[in-house]
């Protein structure tokens, strides 16, 4: 279950089947779908030479074949009915990455005069392949049923959901959160749609049925708010990823080259094996990143005979590689601990882990205000931990005080501290589904004192875990609750399921796909995948709540 | 993965659309075609322009594809060559025990092979090269999306070319150095055999190519005639000891032609590289004239913009002037 060489598989049949010389034609969306899984080098070796958008204005070239990947939404297909008509290419080979509408099919046929097109398949590739195990749809404003645009939204992430199951070949049981009414209404269409697309939902019934969960974000409000500390988390946290990119040209002091940078475990070693290091292992890798290439550059100074400048040669274009690859992570690395200090993270963070994850109002408010009255916190870690402590101490009554410390901070934004209530309002205890702070009952209160007592912490900057983890530990042991957690269809499954999809209505984070990847390595006989509406950080996170509260009118 | 393909289903509604009965010709269709509809193209009647639409599909190849083609074949060449060099290489490594004349076979065909392969890295590279310059021929006439494809193509080719070489040169390499590590095994604490391995180890090191193969013959027979050494110094009569002697000044002999061959082998190789350089002093002079016009256009704009200065000021200041005389 390998969501990236699922994406990876369907490129490759739609390339290598043709042969000559080819052109990729592409929408904006399949573009960014492609870049993530493939590099264009690979894509060279297939003999795809151009790469072209279907809605920019290209050359006619009657001596390549034309491969197209597009999403099939009716603007795709106006484009490509006026090509058709009068065809710049050869040959043309169909892809589209979801269910094609028959009406559109007529169209596309009836535009159709020359015949050109020679096939026409739907490959069902319609999300961005993240990690092996984290998928996104890049969907914003989706949070919520009273989200304004929660109708375009549910059909888009219905789509995304149904080509994930497509990809990895699942027909699974759907199990949905019983609180949220979003999850259920996707649940029921997902049942619908597998019924409607039986012919390509028809797959053999493995001896332990899959299962998809599906989660929303107000669940577990607490997750993105937090600052991370491994890698890929904290990137994204600090400078944001987006499709495998990073937007470094508002560092100081950057070179050229590196104001955007890739972040792709597929084609990054040491990436990929430090993804989920955290920060202080993390330096310590990189470290010896840089020894090794010091090293590596030292002996090719020691050039002395023909022999040696042969080796050097054989051996530059890796040399090279490396060189780009050290420069890229050391320059991200730097103004990481750059920000780190200059926002004084590694205490907010403390105190945002601290209520997170314990229960101490009177402790936990005496820090609040201690760090609210500090001048070199900047306003929205202020917000954060205000935020964090409404979720966890909403009952206790002074709320309305922490708001007031905000607004009497120096760079005060009015419109950001309605958030407060609009938090509570969203993801509040009376509208959550599961136990986010183990306060629900006796029993869960007890066991988390026990359990923080025994085992201590081996590191306060993560102790946090998401509700997720808490989630997948009940699936290992098969005991996660129908109460909590309906089956879609009554209850037929008794067994734990092997092959687990939770898809996060509202967005995922990178902690959580951490947690995923944690887990899949623990339990061997299970295999998890995480997909989400988006992946967010905390400031996308606010900002879609902020949107939902301003264009929607919150009960 | 799941898919589900609708080309039939497509191909069903697209000749119910156009005629009953699907046509597979090109001129058939042609016909068809024009009957059924009218082609609202501006240019020329109907039946016309679909007969140039339809020859623009037959017209297939420009002339820098066939080169792409060739370039292809030639690398398919290369490579069964190199597969083949590499099972008699193997071959020669074996220990072996006299038959003189198969071994000297062996030595030819592996040189002659290096030599071919060598040939056609020079062949595949002058197509690639063929490629490239057809791109900067014509700037004007031609689309930038046809050189982009131009450009693709050279640099997946000339990708796949350098891979293939610097295998190539690795596989060398390993057997130059087993061939040497069997030749200098052998050799014990002799003064006529420690003169030997110097020229083995120093020729290898200077072939850029793969001319390397041809200098370890020398070596390996070398071995050969070390061992029928060791078997007659033993046997201590004069007529055996003039024979040693003999054969020494012939080993001698042999030492000296070898030697020569691996000169004339450096010389070569030294050509290639002055070649090499050559090659390089060009692009970069090449690049420095751009670099120049560049320079010139910069400067060319600095003065123009500092005269558009100037000429604001003076039009702001009559503006004012007009202003007050108003």
């Amino acid at each position: 279950m390998n969501v990236i060489v699922a994406v990876q598989d369907y490129i490759n049949r739609m390339v290598g089947t043709v042969p000559g010389i080819k052109v990729l034609i592409m929408d904006n969306e399949t573009a960014g779908m492609i870049s993530m899984v493939f590099p264009q080098s690979a894509i060279l070796q297939k003999e795809v030479f151009l790469f072209e958008k279907i809605d920019q204005k290209r050359e006619s070239m009657n001596h390549l074949k034309a491969i197209v990947f597009l999403r099939p939404t009716p603007e795709n297909i106006a484009h490509l009915v006026a090509e058709l008509r009068q065809p710049k290419y050869g040959e043309y080979h169909l892809f589209f990455s979801n269910t094609l509408k028959n009406i559109l099919l007529d169209e596309l046929a009836q535009a159709d005069e020359h015949e050109v097109v020679k096939e026409v398949q739907e490959f069902f590739a319609d999300y961005y392949a993240v990690n092996t195990d984290l998928a996104s749809l890049n969907l914003d404003e989706a949070m919520t049923l009273s989200s304004p645009s929660w109708h375009a939204s549910q059909e888009r992430m219905l789509e995304g959901l149904s080509s994930v199951l497509l990809s990895l070949k699942k027909r699974p049981f759907v199990r949905y959160s019983r609180q949220s009414e979003a999850t259920h209404r996707i649940a029921q269409e997902l049942g619908r749609r597998f019924s409607q697309e039986n012919d390509v939902f028809d797959f053999r019934k493995p001896d332990s049925p899959p299962l998809l969960l599906l989660m929303d974000r107000r669940d577990d409000p607490v997750t993105p708010l937090l600052h991370q500390w491994t890698y890929q988390a904290m990137v994204h946290e600090l400078l944001g990823i987006r499709n495998n990119r990073v937007d470094m040209s508002k560092v100081p002091g950057i070179r050229d080259e590196l104001k955007t940078t890739i972040m792709a475990p597929d084609s990054d070693q040491f990436y990929k094996e430090s993804m989920y290091k955290n920060f202080g292992d993390l330096g310590a890798a990189i470290k010896d990143l840089v020894d090794e290439f010091q090293s590596k550059s030292k002996s090719n100074q020691n050039i002395q005979s023909i022999d040696d400048m042969k080796q050097f040669v054989e051996n530059y274009p890796e040399f090279r590689k490396m060189s780009g690859n050290v420069s890229k992570h050391v320059a991200v690395m730097s103004e990481l601990s750059r920000l780190v200090d200059r926002y004084r993270l590694l205490e907010v963070s403390e105190l945002q882990q601290e209520l997170a994850c314990n229960h101490d109002h009177n402790l936990a408010f005496k820090n609040l205000e201690q760090l609210m009255i500090r001048r070199d916190i900047d306003f929205r870690d202020k917000l954060r931990l205000v935020l964090l402590y409404a979720i966890r101490y909403e009952d206790a009554g002074r709320v309305p005080e922490a708001q007031d410390m905000l607004r009497r901070c120096d760079d005060a934004n009015p419109d950001k501290i309605a958030l407060v209530p609009a938090i509570l309002e969203y993801a509040g205890r009376a509208v959550r589904t599961g136990d986010l702070l183990g306060n629900k009952t006796i029993l869960s209160i007890a066991r988390s004192t026990v359990k923080r007592g025994l085992t201590g912490v081996t590191n306060i900057y993560t102790q946090h875990k998401p509700l997720l983890h808490e989630v997948l530990q009940d699936l290992a042991r098969n005991r996660l609750k129908d109460q909590v957690y309906p089956f879609l269809i009554g209850q037929p499954v008794k067994d734990r399921p092997q092959d687990v999809i939770v898809f996060f209505i509202g967005g995922a984070t990178y902690e959580e796909a951490l947690t995923v990847s944690e887990f899949n390595l623990a339990n061997p006989g299970m295999r998890v995948v995480l997909a989400g509406t988006t992946i967010h950080n905390s400031e996308t996170f606010l900002q879609e709540l902020l949107q939902l509260k301003q264009k929607s009118a919150l009960r | 993965m799941a898919v589900r393909v609708l080309t039939s289903t497509y191909v069903d509604k697209r000749s119910h659309h156009y005629h009953p009965t699907p046509s597979l010709s090109g001129a058939k269709h042609n016909t068809t075609v024009s009957q059924a509809r009218p082609y609202p193209h501006g240019d020329g009647s109907g039946s016309m322009a679909i007969d140039r639409q339809h020859h623009h599909h037959e017209k297939k190849t420009p002339s820098w594809q066939f080169h792409v083609d060739a370039a292809k074949q030639t690398m398919t060449r290369i490579n069964n060559k190199i597969q083949e060099l590499d099972a008699i290489q193997r071959k020669h490594l074996l220990p072996r025990f006299g038959g003189e004349r198969e071994i000297a076979d062996e030595e030819r065909s592996i040189q002659r092979l290096s030599l071919d392969i060598s040939d056609l890295f020079r062949e595949c590279h002058k197509h690639i090269t063929n490629i490239n310059s057809s791109i900067n021929v014509d700037t004007k006439m031609e689309p930038s999306s046809h050189k982009i494809v131009k450009k693709n193509a050279a640099a997946d080719l000339a990708i796949q070319l350098q891979e293939m070489s610097i295998m190539y040169r690795k596989q060398q390499t390993k057997y130059v150095n087993a061939i040497q590590q069997k030749s200098s095994s052998s050799y014990k604490a002799k003064i006529i055999p420690s003169s030997l391995p110097p020229s083995s180890s120093s020729s290898p090191s200077v072939s850029l190519s793969s001319k390397a193969s041809t200098t370890t013959p020398a070596a390996k027979s070398a071995f050969v005639d070390l061992d029928s050494i060791d078997e007659t110094s033993p046997t201590n009569t004069s007529s055996l000891r003039q024979q040693q002697l003999f054969q020494t000044a012939q080993i001698y002999s042999k030492e000296i032609d070898r030697r020569d061959q691996d000169i004339q082998l450096i010389a070569t190789s030294i050509n290639d590289l002055a070649v090499l350089f050559n090659d390089l002093a060009l692009l970069t002079h090449e690049q420095g004239a751009m670099l120049d016009v560049i320079e010139d256009n910069i400067e060319k704009t600095d003065q123009h913009t500092s005269k558009a200065l100037d000429e604001l000021r003076e039009a702001d200041h009559e503006q004012k002037k007009m202003c007050i005389i108003q």
